[in-house]
């Protein structure tokens, strides 16, 4: 059985394009162009992944309401939402809209759809994939699951920050900002959008341990992981 | 000039009139209220007057033809508040001294000599007190010959004769003569003036002689009794020069010799004038009635020095003229001690003619005085006016200047250095409907049109991002799946290199719109500023794999408040700036100097320097200011979100060229915590 995925973008090329792309993955894409359409859809038939553009003709958040009211339906519903970075990025953390992953646009199509791939695998499969963990220290990461923890407890990241961390985890020297750039496979990211990122894996590894203190800032430079 | 001063100057102009228009008023009341006084006055003497026609007897004591030249020639007895002491001196006689009448040689009754002889004048002064009547002689006679008493007859020697007519109408002549100073002998003549009726001296009547240096004085006390109703007497003075020859030599009288037989009426005041004037008069107003010879008969009032009728025996005048040709008049005055006056004259009939006229006169300086004082009352009035309206004037002025500094100050802080519209509405005077109230809200209005014009300017790089991306994406989607497909694939990079490109744009624009938002996010702390700095430099030299980066200064010690990451992406700015402009791989130094609580942080570049007329907007956007060409697009946003950095945190910041132009010092200038 293939997986369901709902495009919302009011923008009918760039959803001809996503749907193509993901079609030709194999799956079952349904097309909506703005918020009416898409509840109205959602209550037909839950999707299993939806991908939200967040400005939706007028709207400038129609797509976080889109999410909002998906999240009622059923809150295990994975969301990638598509951004223009900056500002959006900071309001789908504060919003606390439990997305899933974000692309930003212009978006390349050949990562989307890798996204995808792994999103439902980890889905698939929870088990399974504990010999490719990494430990160091007191973290552990299992790229396949994009799963994190920290003293044995589970930290929640995104794909992208799971990325970035990971990059900062193999360079031991210290990751530069144009390597977590690169890391994010995000194509053009402004030095900024990664320190908001540095900023939440901070946040989110505080949050499971207050005293938590490994990465660091290299002015000019990038970050590094060192925990003394 | 102020406003208020304009105000203050331009009320005082009115004010000022206040006083003028007051005098102008006072002015014409004065005017109004001597003329009423005048009108008044008029009035009263013609009741008088009214009240004394047809009482001819009233002027004269007995109804008899009336002799012109006698008439003419009446003695005036004046009225005397007190009586005079007979002692031959005139000093108790007063003021009354210059009313005396001069009798010379027009007068002579007899002159032996016929004319060569020494002339003897003399003056004569009558005074009336109860009973008594009074006279001063006073004689110029250069050679006083005094009786020598071997002589029996009386016309031996300078003495003074008294013609009269007794009550009864009986002729009496009454000697004056003395062998020296003092007491005079008075003696009853025969009618020849030679030998004493009886040789008993007369003691009813006293008298002094007093000798002078050019004459004598002789002072008599006579009883009223002795002058009858007619009043009938003449004084003469009798001249004997020579003690030898011992013969008189000239005689002066009061009545001149063409009236022989004849003796001078004497004119008093008529008591039945004064009884009738008491009536009339009222305290305030001098009434004075003259005869038709101008002569006062009756005076009620205005007793003082001054009055118009006090101690004279006529009137002059133009307005008794007037009066005695039957017509009123009135004249206003100035008196010898400079007090105004009314006289108002009427004239007095009997038998259809002129009899006299009646007088009446006011002093009206207390009109003068009541303006006066009007005048000072108003000078204070207005004195006060001003002041209470200088005060107001400019208490209304410094309100004005307050209210209008006020919204002054918050219309001005409305929008800041940037031209941002901070505050869209003005609370200075919002509800007053005055005119700063209506500036007020149009100040308010006019920020918020501002306000929702900039918002739109703001607006459109987020809206822009929106639109231009979009297209990007579909392009860049597209070149995704052409490159499946294409061979060629530099035509392909480069379409992918020019979406980039726009990408950055894009990113640029919207990185400088929203800078403020995201500012104000960051969570500031407080840091070390030098060694996050030497760490930057270093960190730099290794990125860049160049030494060309120095750091001058602390390694560690420097505190401030604030975002490093912020601060760090100033440094980013700041850095790629100084790399953009520098010579081929010349030196860049950091300089971070410690000042009184704030510190500097340079940074200095070798190269061309900033044209001077840019240096003033550097910061303000959109300049850019590259003489050279590279892949990358120049919006000039770098220094713009630096400086929007260095604001947020409360420092400045600042470009110069270096001395010399060799190159270009950016200075971020961070206040510091000890």
């Amino acid at each position: 059985m293939s997986y369901h995925i709902a495009i919302v973008e009011d923008d009918p090329q760039q959803r001809e394009h996503y749907a193509v792309a993901l079609r030709t993955n194999g799956y079952r894409v349904s097309e909506y162009a703005n918020r009416e359409q898409a509840i109205h859809g959602f209550a037909q038939q839950l999707p299993d992944l939806a991908i939200l553009d967040i400005i939706l003709d007028s709207e400038v958040g129609g797509g976080f309401e889109v999410c909002r009211e998906l999240k009622q339906l059923s809150p295990q519903i994975p969301v990638i939402f598509l951004t223009t970075r900056g500002d959006e990025l900071d309001k789908i953390y504060g919003l606390q809209l439990g997305a899933w992953d974000y692309q930003t646009k212009p978006v390349s199509l050949e990562f989307l759809i890798t996204r995808v791939d792994s999103l439902f695998k980890i889905q698939q499969s929870n088990t399974n994939h504990s010999a490719e963990v990494r430990v160091l220290g007191d973290v552990e990461i299992n790229p396949v699951t994009m799963r994190a923890s920290w003293k044995n407890a589970a930290v929640e990241l995104t794909p992208t920050e799971f990325d970035i961390l990971a990059a900062l985890l193999a360079s031991p020297d210290g990751a530069s900002i144009e390597d977590l750039v690169k890391a994010t496979r995000q194509g053009l990211v402004e030095d900024n959008t990664i320190n908001t990122h540095i900023l939440h894996i901070r946040k989110k590894f505080k949050k499971v341990d207050p005293e938590f203190n490994c990465i660091k800032t290299r002015y000019g430079f990038g970050y590094c992981w060192i925990c003394q | 000039m102020s406003m208020g001063t304009r105000m203050l100057l331009f009320s005082s102009l009115f004010l000022l009139a206040l006083p003028w228009l007051g005098y102008r008023y006072i002015d014409e009341m004065k005017n109004f209220l001597l003329q009423g006084q005048e009108d008044a006055q008029i009035l009263a003497a013609r009741a008088v007057a009214v009240v004394l026609n047809g009482r001819a007897e009233l002027f004269h004591s007995v109804d008899e033809p009336v002799d012109i030249a006698v008439e003419k020639s009446a003695l005036y007895v004046y009225p005397l508040e007190e009586p005079v002491e007979v002692d031959g001196y005139s000093g108790d006689w007063g003021v009354l001294q210059q009313q005396a009448k001069i009798f010379g040689p027009e007068s002579y009754i007899y002159d032996r000599t016929g004319g060569s002889g020494q002339a003897v004048t003399f003056s004569l002064l009558l005074g009336e007190y109860r009973q008594s009547l009074y006279a001063l002689v006073r004689v110029r006679d250069e050679n006083i010959v005094y009786r020598n008493p071997k002589y029996r007859r009386l016309d031996h020697s300078d003495h003074v004769r008294l013609e009269l007519l007794t009550p009864e109408g009986e002729s009496k002549r009454i000697i004056f003569i003395t062998e020296g100073q003092g007491q005079v002998s008075v003696y009853e003549m025969k009618p020849d003036w030679k030998t004493p009726e009886t040789g008993k001296p007369v003691y009813a009547i006293s008298g002094i002689w007093q000798q002078r240096a050019d004459g004598y004085y002789l002072e008599l006390r006579i009883p009223r009794s002795w002058v009858g109703a007619q009043q009938y007497l003449m004084f003469s003075v009798v001249n004997v020069d020579s003690t030898a020859e011992r013969q008189i030599d000239s005689i002066v009288a009061t009545l001149e010799k063409e009236n022989p037989g004849k003796l001078n009426r004497l004119i008093t005041r008529s008591p039945q004038l004064d009884r009738i004037l008491q009536g009339l008069g009222s305290a305030d107003a001098g009434i004075c009635v003259v005869d038709r010879y101008r002569r006062v008969r009756g005076v009620f009032g205005g007793e003082n020095e001054t009055a118009l009728c006090s101690q004279k025996d006529t009137v002059s005048g133009e307005l008794v003229d007037i009066a005695l040709t039957g017509s009123q008049s009135v004249l206003r005055y100035q008196n010898m001690a400079g007090e105004s006056v009314i006289v108002a004259a009427q004239p007095v009939y009997a038998n259809n003619e002129v009899m006299g006229a009646v007088l009446v006169e006011k002093n009206s300086s207390h009109i003068l005085g009541l303006q006066r004082e009007s005048l000072q009352k108003i000078i204070i009035a207005t004195f006060i006016v001003f002041l209470i309206a200088i005060a107001g004037l400019m208490l209304f002025a410094a309100w004005l200047a307050y209210r209008i500094r006020k919204l002054q100050k918050e219309a001005s802080h409305a929008i800041d250095f940037d031209g941002r519209v901070i505050s869209e509405h003005i609370t200075t005077d919002q509800y007053a409907a005055d005119e700063i109230g209506q500036l007020s809200r149009d100040i308010s209005s006019l920020l918020s049109r501002l306000k929702s014009y900039t918002g739109f300017l703001e607006s459109v790089p987020r809206t822009l991002r929106h639109e231009i991306l979009n297209p990007v994406n579909t392009i860049s989607m597209s070149l995704q799946k052409l490159d499946a497909q294409m061979v060629n694939k530099s035509i392909l990079n480069s379409a992918r290199k020019a979406t980039q490109q726009l990408e950055l744009i894009v990113h640029g624009l919207t990185e400088a719109a929203h800078i403020e938002d995201a500012l104000k996010q960051d969570e500031y702390e407080k840091f070390d500023l030098a060694s996050m700095v030497n760490e930057y430099v270093n960190n730099s030299k290794l990125k860049h794999g160049e030494c060309r980066f120095n750091y001058l200064g602390p390694g560690s010690g420097v505190y401030v408040v604030g975002s490093d990451l912020r601060i760090a992406q100033l440094l980013d700015k700041l850095k790629d700036n100084a790399l953009d402009f520098s010579e081929n791989n010349s030196e860049i130094l950091f300089d971070l100097k410690r000042l009184k609580d704030k510190v500097e942080l340079s940074v200095v570049n070798i190269g061309p320097d900033i044209p001077e007329g840019v240096l003033g907007s550097i910061f303000a956007g959109m300049i850019s200011n590259r003489p050279f060409k590279d892949d990358k697009p120049h919006l000039g946003i770098g220094l713009f979100v630096a400086n929007r950095i260095a604001m947020q945190h409360g420092g400045e910041l600042k470009m110069a060229n270096l001395p010399a132009n060799k190159g270009v010092r950016v200075s971020f200038i961070l206040p510091v915590i000890h």
